[in-house]
């Protein structure tokens, strides 16, 4: 497990620094995303997550859904061409599970690679954790803070 | 930014009705955010809320975020600010009074038009 400053990064997962997101591989050409522990400190307390509908096809830094807090409101933009083949319902219902669970129970949603799509820009390990510390410094964020019930 | 359609958001009031005067450019902030073309368009009193000196000082609750910063994060998701020509006369305005975030003075036929194109109108 990667960590900078209380902010934790899964080494199992690829990110994408700007857009503040991670990525699982789940092997069946689809991948998980959702929003990094990083993105979740920085947006406080969860609101409302609303991604677009299954089936929607979305281009490089679109949105593939808005997420409001009680101080900042945002895309979560796509790395990649992609198309969404599911939508976590459970977090479109609760969206604290994503200041909760970033990474497990948080997905957003699931996406297939438009054809042609480049993931270039997806990074991991020390790249991943390099871009973040970089990114943190750039965006004065001290520490991720962790509601009660976080699971990392 | 117009992958989705275009939003169209109408505001005619403005500083009077304080508590009034945020939801428009959030509202607008989002239909941005969510890969919509946005545009405001400010008549009567509304044009008010785009000059210069105003925003500033105008939250919607005693205590809240100041109008000037809804305006600015609205702007920063890339939505375009427009007032009409006549409420400017209206209120004894020029081009000169405006916050560098507005994007310029239109007319009426300019208002219809985008509001025909819109996929959602919204009237504050």
């Amino acid at each position: 497990m990667g960590e900078i400053k209380n902010c934790f990064l899964p080494d199992d997962l690829s990110y994408h620094i700007e857009y503040n997101v991670w990525l699982r591989n789940t092997g069946d050409g689809t991948f998980d995303l959702g929003m990094t522990d990083i993105a979740q400190s920085m947006a406080g307390a969860m609101l409302h997550c609303r991604a677009k509908k299954v089936g929607k096809s979305v281009k490089t830094g679109k949105s593939l859904a808005t997420v409001e807090s009680g101080k900042w409101v945002g895309p979560v933009k796509s790395p990649f061409a992609c198309e969404i083949v599911a939508v976590n319902e459970e977090v479109a219902g609760d969206a604290t599970i994503l200041n909760k669970s970033p990474y497990k129970q948080g997905w957003i949603v699931k996406v297939k690679l438009a054809e042609g799509a480049d993931t270039t820009s997806l990074v991991t390990g020390d790249t991943a954790i390099a871009g973040f510390t970089a990114y943190m410094a750039e965006h004065e964020l001290d520490e991720c803070i962790h509601c009660e019930g976080f699971d990392g | 930014m117009d992958d989705e359609g275009l939003v169209t958001v109408f505001v005619t009031t403005g500083p009077e009705t304080e508590q009034r005067c945020a939801t428009p450019f959030y509202m607008a902030n989002m239909a941005a955010i969510m890969d919509n073309e946005a545009e405001m368009i400010f008549q009567i009193d509304g044009v008010l809320l785009m000059k210069k000196g105003v925003a500033e000082g105008l939250t919607a609750k005693e205590g809240g975020k100041k109008i000037i910063d809804f305006i600015r994060e609205a702007k920063e998701a890339g939505v375009e600010m427009k007032v009409c020509s006549a409420a400017l006369q209206l209120h004894d305005m020029t081009e000169d009074d405006l916050i560098e975030e507005c994007d310029g003075v239109v007319g009426a036929a300019y208002m219809v038009d985008r509001g025909l194109e819109s996929k959602m109108v919204l009237y504050y």
